[in-house]
């Protein structure tokens, strides 16, 4: 038998992040093994975005007793229907402890594609700004890269991927390289107008958002074409018109010959080789057989998503990392991050009942954070930001609205006023006692242990919570809305459980010192050079944009970094 | 899997009636459309289909397009009822068809579905009001899938309102009036 190992690479997970991993160093020639624990999912075939409104089982509405059966968390997310389903994990396959306490609602996508194909495709770069805040106010440890270092891979994953947006120049969200930004109905326009008079600190764009609104060659060449403006996109995109690892990545791995994919693989744990001090492989569980094996390769990348991966490297024990693997620093699965989120208002914008729009646009407005950027804020660090929108109800208001026969439905045939609301996402701060660990004495159906999260909000994410929901009222009052509310929660916390935010971070942060992170600037784990983490786990503080983007350039340029080393015989 | 409306004797037999007079039931649907013709009730037992139906046609009626009753909403509900409500849910949705019922009992002394046209308008139109200022979570819901229900089939979609399966382009300004409708879906 050969020493040789079976791959260059391997990749855990096929999501956001470890599509990216894998496109790059299969297109630098390595021979690349993703393992995905879900079922294949194939472009377009699998997806359900031919489906008309009548088409779509139950009208949308998943099974109530199937819900509270098997999607009691999944299916608190907007994007979870009958038309849906099958991209949310269920439940009672996939336990995990919480305390009813500190709950932390956790949303997965277990298929090859991962959360790509049902993410909110917001694409925000992050600034210096974002990366000095830890060694500016010491909370967490100081990012060991700043802003010149993922600059140019901003740039390059963003002509792949595509993003649409408006070059505003402002210094908290630099601008990237868009493609056309998508219009504002004419009621933003006018809050645009009223609140950037009102507030001079403080800014109204369209959202950047990863759709194609002008195709480039290399994108087209990938199947993918301009976005046909359906708002579908959590059914998958046959078209490819939204970024996710099945229309984009993994397509453009798949062609350099060099890409094997494994669906229903559970990774179990990582091997360690104790006498060369490097990863040599996984141990696998078939999802379906339960059957046992063992992959070697030179490199290994765990993007299994932030919460997953803190569980994979702590669940890689050995001799000399009992307590996980890369975990000398104790920090793996500490300070798990979401965004604060559910914060917000809407009101109504009178007027303009004589103007209308043609088709759903997948994307909304964004106001860039202004507090402690623009606007000191005297009671709270970091701050927060608003994706919002404006646009005209239809007949759903007669559902609450008095009134039956033919006079509702002469009044439903005609859309009502406008509504515009703005919906806050914060910053929320890296505490090492929010934590992602195993209950060893509990397992799931494939016998690994089942991770517990524990982790709540602090009194800064309170802070800032609330006042986004004050300034959210306050701005649509100023831009001239009337009967503006703010979103109400039935336990009257200001803003949503954790993990609603669906942007889980942390675990497995990068830092300078090994004492106190996991990661380096090139996101290989301190303690084991062949060893790389690229997804959210490696953030060393969650900003308040999505956290996407960054993922993606941190992943490209992390694999071309091992590409480089690995030849230099570094880590080999 | 789903039961349908539950266990008491008195639902045992209305269903037990409706599964010998469905289909003649079925026959006084409009038989243009699928939905109303072609599907058998598995849910609702043929007395609470009948007021369903009559209380369909009252909440949208055939106008210059057609209504509840002529795109099949009941059948539709009854799907629903059968395929996604829990116990729950089908107790509040048929606890809010039998106090419509009552209703009618109260103010004319027939069942709904026997009142004339404008008498049912006036029944359901106070019942509406009533039920809606209280909160009433069973009216709510039923009020939610008829009008759910028609709203989003072909016809209450691209004929009562406007719906294009993949418009091509966003334009984000545009007058009412090249429209002329409200958009089915959001």
């Amino acid at each position: 038998m050969s020493d040789a190992p079976d791959f260059d690479a391997i990749v855990v997970g096929s999501g956001m992040s470890g599509g990216w991993v894998a496109k790059e160093l299969s297109e630098k020639g390595l021979k690349v093994l993703i393992l995905e624990r879900g079922p294949n999912i194939v472009h377009g075939t699998d997806y359900t975005d031919m489906l008309q409104p009548w088409e779509v089982e139950n009208h949308g509405r998943v099974n109530e007793d199937e819900v509270a059966r098997d999607y009691a968390i999944q299916s608190r997310c907007y994007a979870f229907d009958t038309a849906t389903k099958h991209f949310w994990v269920k439940d009672s396959d996939h336990p995990y402890l919480m305390s009813p306490e500190k709950p932390f609602y956790w949303m997965r996508g277990y298929h090859l594609g991962g959360r790509s194909l049902m993410w909110g495709r917001q694409t925000y770069r992050w600034s210096d700004i974002d990366f000095e805040a830890n060694l500016k106010d010491g909370h967490g440890v100081d990012w060991p890269i700043r802003y010149a270092d993922i600059a140019p891979w901003y740039d390059y994953v963003e002509r792949f991927a595509g993003i649409s947006g408006n070059a505003e120049g402002l210094a908290q969200l630099p601008d990237g390289q868009f493609q056309p930004p998508m219009d504002f109905s004419i009621v933003e326009q006018e809050v645009k107008q009223k609140l950037e008079a009102a507030y001079p600190t403080r800014k109204m764009t369209i959202g950047r958002c990863a759709h194609l609104t002008k195709p480039t060659d290399e994108q087209t060449a990938l199947g993918r074409i301009i976005c046909q403006f359906r708002s579908l996109c959590e059914r998958g995109c046959t078209f490819g018109a939204y970024f996710s690892s099945l229309s984009a990545t993994l397509p453009a791995a798949e062609r350099t010959g060099n890409l094997t994919v494994q669906p229903d693989s559970i990774v179990h744990s990582v091997i360690y080789d104790p006498v060369k001090k490097r990863a040599s492989g996984v141990r696998v569980i078939d999802a379906n057989t339960k059957a046992g094996r063992t992959i070697t390769a030179r490199m290994v990348f765990v993007n299994a998503s932030t919460i997953s991966t803190a569980a994979l490297l702590l669940n890689s024990k050995s001799e000399v990392f009992p307590s996980g693997l890369a975990n000398s620093s104790d920090q793996v699965g500490r300070n798990l991050m979401d965004h604060v989120s559910g914060m917000g208002a809407s009101g109504d914008y009178p007027g303009h009942i004589d103007r209308y729009y043609f088709g759903r646009r997948p994307n909304g407005t964004y106001i860039p954070r202004y507090a402690n950027v623009t606007e000191p804020a005297d009671d709270f660090v970091r701050g927060f930001g608003f994706q919002g929108g404006a646009l005209r109800g239809s007949w759903q208001r007669g559902i609450w609205e008095p009134g039956v026969g033919a006079s509702l439905k002469a009044k439903l045939r005609n859309p009502s006023g406008w509504t515009m609301h703005l919906s806050g996402f914060g910053e929320m701060l890296p505490d090492p006692n929010n934590r992602v660990t195993l209950d060893a004495a509990q397992i799931d159906k494939w016998g690994v242990p089942l991770i517990r999260i524990d982790a709540a909000y602090g009194p800064n994410e309170l802070k800032i919570a609330e006042r986004a929901n004050q300034d959210a009222k306050e701005m649509l009052e100023r831009a001239g809305c009337v009967n503006v509310n703010v979103h109400k929660r039935d336990d009257g916390s200001p803003a949503a459980p954790l993990g609603y935010g669906i942007h889980e971070m942390g675990t497995a942060r990068m830092g300078r010192d090994p004492k106190t992170s996991v990661l380096n600037e090139w996101n290989q784990t301190h303690d084991v050079p062949n060893l790389f983490v690229t997804d959210g786990a490696c953030m060393a503080s969650s900003a308040c944009q999505n956290p996407s983007l960054t993922y993606m350039a941190l992943s490209a340029r992390a694999a071309n970094h091992a590409v480089e080393i690995l030849k230099q015989g570094v880590i080999a | 899997m789903s039961q349908p409306e539950g266990v008491d004797r008195r639902e045992v037999m209305r269903r037990a009636v409706y599964l010998v007079g469905g289909a003649a039931a079925l026959a006084t649907f409009d038989a243009g459309h699928a939905f109303a013709a072609d599907v058998p009730a598995q849910f609702f037992s043929k007395p609470r289909l009948v007021l369903l139906d009559a209380i369909c046609a009252t909440m949208i009626p055939k106008t210059d397009t057609p209504g509840a009753h002529e795109v099949g909403v009941p059948a539709v509900i009854d799907g629903m009822m059968t395929n996604w409500a829990n116990d729950g849910t089908r107790m509040l949705v048929l606890g809010a068809l039998d106090m419509i019922d009552a209703q009618a009992q109260a103010e004319k002394g027939k069942l709904f579905a026997d009142l004339s046209p404008t008498d049912r308008l006036n029944v359901l139109k106070r019942f509406d009001a009533s039920a809606l200022s209280m909160g009433d979570k069973g009216y709510s819901q039923l009020k939610n899938v008829i009008l759910t229900g028609y709203y989003l089939s072909e016809p209450g979609a691209t004929v009562e309102l406007r719906y294009i399966h993949q418009p091509g382009a966003w334009e984000a300004d545009i007058p009412y009036a090249q429209i002329g409708r409200a958009w089915a879906v959001g």
